[in-house]
């Protein structure tokens, strides 16, 4: 009698059985990746720490000129720099300082011609006439990695000028 | 006897079948629950929050204008600005790009004593672009 009651009972096929299991895996496990594809972190092109750009002399003139020697304090070369200026006491350096011809800048944005090696210094004239006065010089290094030009936010610098040696007479 | 007699599938063909009906099956299946997960905003191919984490800006109010540097390198599309004073609470949008290292200063009013920026930025959707504004704003210093 339990044979045949046994016999009696219905089911699914042992056939369908093992399609459907390895239906629901391969769907699942297909699903779990496109999901963790867009969600995953990519690899940030980052500047290395140590990056280390320093203000080693300025010297302003007052025809609205001014000198700066950089140093390269750092492990890693140098493919540039943003230079801003405030002329406010109460104001950030958002200013862009300009080269002297044929030194070409753009929005503040200076690239070297070839990179400046460590322990390198650098000096160049910067015009500041269109502003009058400099009150706070900030320096970002940049640097490429890869073939883009990254800045380096940890190690941008910025100085207190004197008020009186940076302003423009002209 | 009688078990000689019955037909069916070749084993070959059975097995061939099998997997053709595994194949399609998960195709389908895939194809469908794709469209729950959603659409998400991306830039540079990741989720553009993680380029929000990635933006670094310099803000400072002087009492009238509100000045922004973007420091870091992604490319900022517009800020709204969160102005709070005197118990209120005002919004106002800067429509001006911040590209690496460059600076905007816009005149926000004067009155507010705590300034919140949030940074918009610029993803992709699928086939188009798309504004993402970020989650996270950051406070201005008063100076």
């Amino acid at each position: 009698m339990n044979r045949t009651n046994q016999m009696n009972k219905k089911g699914v096929s042992v056939i369908i059985g093992y399609v459907l299991l390895i239906v629901i895996a391969i769907s699942l496990a297909l699903l779990v990746y496109a999901w963790m594809k867009g969600n995953l972190p990519k690899e940030k092109q980052q500047c290395p720490d140590e990056v280390s750009l320093v203000i080693k002399d300025y010297n302003c003139f007052e025809n609205g000129k001014i000198n700066i020697t950089l140093k390269n304090n750092g492990f890693f070369d140098i493919d540039g720099f943003i230079a801003k200026i405030s002329n406010k006491s109460k104001s950030l350096p958002i200013l862009a300082l300009k080269g002297v011809f044929p030194v070409q800048s753009n929005d503040g944005q200076f690239i070297f011609g070839v990179p400046m090696n460590s322990s390198q210094e650098f000096t160049e004239t910067f015009d500041y006439s269109n502003h009058n006065l400099i009150l706070d010089l900030q320096i970002m290094p940049l640097k490429r990695i890869g073939n883009k030009l990254v800045l380096c936010e940890n190690s941008v610098i910025r100085q207190k000028l004197d008020e009186t040696s940076c302003a423009n007479s002209s | 006897m009688k078990e000689s007699k019955k037909k069916g599938i070749s084993p070959v063909i059975a097995t061939v079948l099998l997997i053709a009906i595994v194949v399609v099956l998960i195709v389908i299946i895939f194809i469908w629950a794709k469209s729950f997960i959603g659409e998400t905003v991306q830039k540079k191919g990741s989720p553009a929050d993680q380029s929000c984490d990635e933006v670094a800006l310099d803000i400072a109010y002087d009492g009238s204008d509100l000045q922004v540097t973007n420091r870091g390198n992604i490319y900022v599309y517009r800020v709204e600005v969160k102005k709070k004073g005197d118990g209120s609470v005002e919004r106002q949008t800067i429509d001006e790009r911040l590209g690496i290292g460059q600076s905007i200063s816009n005149s926000i009013g004067s009155g507010y004593n705590d300034i919140e920026v949030i940074p918009v930025i610029l993803g992709e959707a699928k086939t188009s672009k798309t504004l993402y504004t970020c989650k996270n704003g950051y406070r201005a210093e008063i100076i």
